[in-house]
This record gives structure tokens, C-alpha cells and sequence, in this order.
């Protein structure tokens, strides 16, 4: 489990806060998506957690310890995927994992079967140097597993794959879920987020604004918009309207009144609206 | 300790890939062929000789000879001042004159650290000064630092402590910044601080490799150039600790820089800092103190005592004792730096 209590951080060391008196908890066996638009503060959060970066204020606890009192021994229980592909690249995939691997006082993973699982097994004895970005953001994921963490931070784990390679990442959160391991993941992809994520945190501006479940979000804020095609001399414009904008629902009615479209669907709103709702701000 | 094992496992991967191993044996080569093939056997070291003679030697010598002598710029008027000319100036010789049996008779007053071309050639030229005439018996050499006096080596293999000594003082230095530089450039040190590594593991681990890439390069050139002569232990000794200390050092300048480029600049200052030494092996004994004090000096002549000087080992401890000493300071200037660096970002 994962719990911050009144986390804030400033790299200056004055009132400039990146990261603004967050508090959060995430019990075992939870998918925790951390979720906000460049800059809000999410790689400041994890990277606090990971202990990349000083504790300044607040309260961390990773599998019941305190962060600030605990020492590297913790990383055993701990598994981290960076963004960032940072791999030795001279180095081939099994031996990069089998080097991670040497790290860890605790039993773990065969590198091969790692490799296999993520679609890299053809590659495994090729240096990284030659890998793709995909290959690598794969070799990163599944270097982040080789300790067989009770606790994982993924960072974007699922940027620029193909689809196909997509689904197999994301079987594989859903799988190590059911083994009860704990999962902080942060991202853009408010579709990521919705499917995977047992809970999110929208984050903005160095705060977060709301902790719930997709679907009590989509609850809440869902079924209330209204898709309408219009014919635009030879083109189709699609358009959404709100039902909770007063400005949304006046526009909509004289749509209605005036019988200019062609369509009309009512919608669930998607969590990316949602989050535009409740921060005022875009994810991209 | 497994840990440790890995991770000077990785460094041998790596460097091994990036060529290091080549680099550094090519270097070594190439050095072991200057000495051979282009540092001439005999080389003429532009050193000043400073005359005095007593007022019977004009009795025993041609007066035109005797003009030449008491008229050179360098003549001083008693065997006291050329001993202090020569205090002052290490890049020369004193000729004190005087009569023996009818005949001029020739002392020659060296420094200690010339070699036999040098001494003889100085003789040679005193003889020709004299117009050849014959000499009272046979010279006398006086030494003003006795026990550093330098047994018969040829003048190209009297070179071997500069490359031993930039080798160990400078290749760590560089090769070890940029490893770690690169590390932090690529983020793979992010990857490596949060698996319960400790941060002075690794810095361990990049010491341990250049120590043995230091070790290799001294023996290949000491091997093929001087074999077995002189003291190999001492003289791996001083190797080791010097290359211990330089790779600290290149750490703690990489722990505090950013990145590669912003390494390269210390690094270059440092490095010529080091290197100045070389300057008062080719002028031999141009030492000012500045000179003296660097660790590079004093790891010159330990090098040069361990591998031609059986006899005495007085340089060889003071070099040790500076080296040892720069371990410690920049061992723990590295760990404090490496706690410090490693973290941020
Ligand atoms: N090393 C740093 N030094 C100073 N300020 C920083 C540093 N890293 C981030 N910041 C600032 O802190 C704030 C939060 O940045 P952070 O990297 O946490 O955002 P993020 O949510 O991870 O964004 P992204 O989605 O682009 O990764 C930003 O205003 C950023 O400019
Ligand atoms: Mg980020």
C-alpha cells in the first residue's frame, strides 16, 4: 500500500510549489492512475515517492514504512517503469535484465521469460542499442518486474505501442493486480486510466482536485452530454454539448427548435471531459 | 559483495564495448614506440655550466684559452658561488679549476639527476674549452643531492615514468568522468538508485575498474620497454594508489556536474595541472615549488626511484605517503560528492 499525507515540494525551496499539501492513500491490490496535463506535478510526486527526489514536507508511507526512515532495502519490495528508456544500450536485453536482476537481495524473474512475455524474446540477445523505442519502453517494463514488486510506478507504460502490444501491457497490469500487488500508475491516457484504473486522482497545477472511482465519475458526470451530427453543405459536423453548461444546453435547444441535425445520441462522458470539468484545464 | 561483483562485471561489458580496452592498449603501444623508435638514445638536455677557476690556472693554460674561460657569461669568481648558481638553476653544472701537478685539474660538480651522456658530454666540452690540453689525473665529480643519481639508462628508456605516471594520473580521471557522465546522461543511473544498490557500490565498482585498465597499461609499457628491470611491486604500487586517487577525483567532478559537457572543462584544467611535471623531467630539474607540490611530481620521481634506483627507496615512500593521503581526501570527497549528486534530478 501506498499513503501520502500533506505531501508538498518546491525546487526553489520558497512558496513556488510543483507539488501542493497532497494527501492520498492506495490499499494493496489497487490501481491507482495519477492522472494530469504536462507540468501538473505527476513525475514530482513519483519520483518524491521513489526517493529521487529529498522529502521536503509531508508524509510517505511504501508498504508501511516511512520514507524518510527506511533504508534502500525497501527497493526489494519496489518496482519502478521510467518514461524514459534509460537502458544500457551496449548492453543486450537479457543481460540488462540479468545486471537489474544482481541488484536485488530477493528471488527474481528469469530475464528470458520477462523478455517472451512483453513480445521480446527474438530480441533478447541483441544489444538494446539496436532497439526500437517500442522495444525499449518494453524492456523497461519489464525490467520494472524482474523483483517481483509488491509496489509498482509506471510512468506512461503504454506511449507509443501499437495497440496490439498495448493490450498485451495492459493484460499484464491487470494480471499482477490479481496477485495483490499495488499499482501507482501515471499518465495522460484518460483511456488508459479509464480501463485499467481502480481509482484516479486528477492532478492539476501542483493539487489534486478529485479522488474517485471511473465509474463513480462517469456516474456523476456521465449520460449527461448529447452528440449531434449537422450536414454542412457536403461535410458531416459532429458537435457535444454539455447538459450541465448553461451556455452548452441554450445552444443545444435552439439546435433542437431550428431541426438543424442530423443525429442526436446521448453520451456518456469520457473522463478526459470530466476532467476538463472539474480542472478547467486539458489533459494535452 | 555479489552486488559489487555484478556491477564491476557490467563495467567490464560496457567499457569493453565502448572500446575502452583497445584505447588504452593502443595508447600503451604507441607510448612504448616513442620511447623505442623516436625519443632519440641520447638526447641533449641544454644545461648550463657554471665555471670558476683560481688565478694559477692561467699559469697552465694557453692565455687565449684562459681569456675564453674567465670571459664566459657564466664564470663566477669562487667555487662557493657556482655551488649557489647552481642551487638555484637544477638545469646545470658547475667546472671548478684549479692546478695539480703542473697540470689544470678538472672538478665537475653535477646535481645528481643527470645520466652518463650528460656528464660525458659536459666533460668533453670542458676538455675542448681548454684546448685539449692534458688534464691533471683524472676529473672529480662531485654530487650536490647525493643517492639520487640515475644508473646507466639510455635517455629513451629513462623517459618511462611520464607515461606511467600521465597514464594512471590522467586516464582515470577522464575515462571514469565520462562513464559516469554518460550515465546520468542516459538516466540509467536513475534505473540503478532505485534497486537497493547503494550509490558507493557503484562508484566502487567504477574504481575497481580503472584500477585494473591502469594496471594493465603500466605493465605493457613498462614490460616492453624496460622488462623486468627495477622494482615492479613498488612501482604497481604507486600505480594503484595514483589511479585510486585520479578516479576519485574524475567522480567527484562528475558527481558535480551535470552533464559531459559541463564535466569536459575541470576536467581539461585538472588534467593540465597534473601533466605540468613533465615539464622539469625534460628540463631536468626545472622544479619550482609550485611544481614540487603536485602529487604528479612527487609520483615522478617515486616512479623513477622504483624502476632505476635499487639502492634507496626515500622517493618512493614520499610518493606513496602523497598518494595514500589523496586517496583519502578524494575517497571521501567522491562519497560526499556521490551522496549529494546521485540523488537530485
Ligand atoms: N528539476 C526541476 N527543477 C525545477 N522545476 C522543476 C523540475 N522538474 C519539474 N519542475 C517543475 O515542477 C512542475 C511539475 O513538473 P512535473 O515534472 O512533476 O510535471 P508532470 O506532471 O510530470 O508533467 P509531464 O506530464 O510533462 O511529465 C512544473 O512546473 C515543472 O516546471
Ligand atoms: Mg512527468
Amino acid at each position: 500500500m501506498i499513503k501520502v499525507k500533506n505531501l508538498s515540494h518546491s525546487y526553489t525551496k520558497d512558496d513556488n510549489f510543483a507539488v501542493k499539501n497532497i494527501s492520498f492513500e492506495v490499499p494493496k491490490g489497487e490501481i491507482f492512475g495519477f492522472l494530469g496535463p504536462s507540468g501538473a506535478g505527476k513525475s514530482t510526486t513519483q519520483n518524491i515517492l521513489i526517493k529521487l527526489l529529498p522529502l521536503q514536507k509531508g508524509k510517505v508511507f511504501i508498504d508501511n514504512e516511512n520514507i524518510a526512515k527506511t533504508s534502500k532495502e525497501l527497493f526489494n519490495r519496489v518496482g519502478v517503469s521510467f518514461e524514459h528508456p534509460n537502458i544500457y544500450k551496449k548492453l543486450t536485453g537479457v543481460e540488462n535484465l540479468e545486471f537489474h536482476a544482481s541488484m536485488y537481495n530477493v528471488p527474481t524473474e528469469d530475464p528470458l521469460a520477462l523478455l517472451e512475455m512483453v513480445g521480446l524474446g527474438q530480441a533478447a540477445n541483441q544489444r538494446a542499442e539496436g532497439y526500437s523505442k517500442g522495444m525499449l519502453q518494453r524492456l523497461v517494463f519489464a525490467r520494472s518486474m524482474i523483483n517481483k514488486p509488491r509496489i509498482w510506478f509506471l510512468d506512461e507504460p503504454t506511449s507509443g505501442l501499437d495497440p496490439g502490444t498495448a493490450a498485451i501491457i495492459k493484460e499484464i497490469i491487470q494480471e499482477k493486480k490479481r496477485n495483490g500487488t499495488t499499482i501507482f500508475l501515471t499518465t495522460h491516457n484518460m483511456q488508459i486510466a479509464d480501463e485499467l484504473c481502480d481509482r484516479v486522482a486528477f492532478i492539476n497545477e501542483g493539487e489534486i482536485n478529485l479522488i474517485d472511482s471511473p465509474r463513480n465519475l462517469k456516474l456523476q458526470y456521465g449520460e449527461k452530454f448529447v452528440k449531434i451530427t449537422q450536414r454542412d453543405d457536403a461535410s458531416v459536423i459532429e458537435r457535444r454539448f454539455s447538459l450541465l453548461d448553461k451556455a452548452d444546453k441554450a445552444q443545444l435547444k435552439e439546435i433542437i427548435e431550428r431541426n438543424e441535425f442530423e443525429t442526436m445520441h446521448s453520451q456518456e462522458a469520457t473522463l478526459e471531459e470530466i476532467f476538463i470539468k472539474v480542472t478547467g484545464r486539458r489533459l494535452t | 559483495m555479489s552486488r559489487l561483483i555484478s556491477l564491476v562485471k557490467r563495467e567490464f561489458k560496457i567499457t569493453a564495448r565502448n572500446h575502452y580496452l583497445f584505447i588504452i592498449l593502443s595508447i600503451a603501444l604507441i607510448l612504448v614506440a616513442v620511447i623505442r623508435f623516436v625519443v632519440p638514445a641520447e638526447m641533449d638536455f641544454d644545461t648550463t655550466l657554471f665555471l670558476t677557476s683560481t688565478s694559477e690556472v692561467e699559469t697552465v693554460l694557453d692565455s687565449t684559452n684562459y681569456q675564453a674561460i674567465t670571459e664566459d657569461s657564466n664564470y663566477l669568481q669562487t667555487r662557493e658561488e657556482v655551488i649557489a648558481a647552481m642551487l638555484d638553476n637544477n638545469n646545470s653544472m658547475g667546472v671548478a679549476l684549479t692546478v695539480l701537478n703542473d697540470k689544470p685539474h678538472l672538478e665537475l660538480i653535477i646535481q645528481g639527476f643527470e645520466n652518463e651522456q650528460v656528464i660525458n658530454l659536459a666533460i668533453a666540452s670542458i676538455q675542448y674549452y681548454l684546448g685539449n690540453i692534458p688534464l691533471s689525473n683524472n676529473y672529480y665529480i662531485n654530487t650536490l643531492h647525493e643517492g639520487t643519481s640515475i644508473a646507466e639508462i639510455p635517455a629513451n628508456l629513462s623517459v618511462v615514468p611520464l607515461p606511467i605516471m600521465l597514464e594512471s594520473a590522467m586516464m582515470g580521471l577522464f575515462l571514469i568522468a565520462v562513464m559516469l557522465t554518460l550515465e546520468k546522461d542516459h538516466r540509467t543511473i536513475k534505473a540503478y538508485v532505485i534497486t537497493p544498490g547503494r550509490v558507493y557500490e557503484l562508484l566502487f565498482a567504477k574504481v575497481i575498474t580503472m584500477l585494473f585498465y591502469a594496471f594493465l597499461s603500466a605493465s605493457v609499457i613498462v614490460g616492453l620497454t624496460l622488462g623486468f628491470r627495477g622494482n615492479w611491486l613498488q612501482m604497481l604500487i604507486l600505480v594503484g594508489t595514483t589511479s585510486i586517487w585520479s578516479s576519485c577525483l574524475g567522480l567527484m567532478i562528475a558527481n558535480l556536474c551535470k552533464s559531459l559537457t559541463s564535466a569536459m572543462m575541470p576536467l581539461i584544467i585538472v588534467s593540465l595541472v597534473l601533466a605540468a611535471p613533465v615539464m622539469s623531467y625534460f628540463a631536468p630539474m626545472f622544479a619550482p615549488s609550485y611544481l614540487r607540490m603536485l602529487p604528479t611530481y612527487s609520483l615522478m620521481l617515486g616512479l623513477r626511484e622504483a624502476l632505476f634506483i635499487e639502492s634507496s627507496s626515500t622517493l618512493f615512500y614520499q610518493a606513496l605517503n602523497y598518494s595514500a593521503l589523496l586517496v583519502l581526501v578524494f575517497g571521501a570527497g567522491m562519497m560526499l560528492s556521490g551522496r549529494y549528486a546521485l540523488k537530485g534530478s
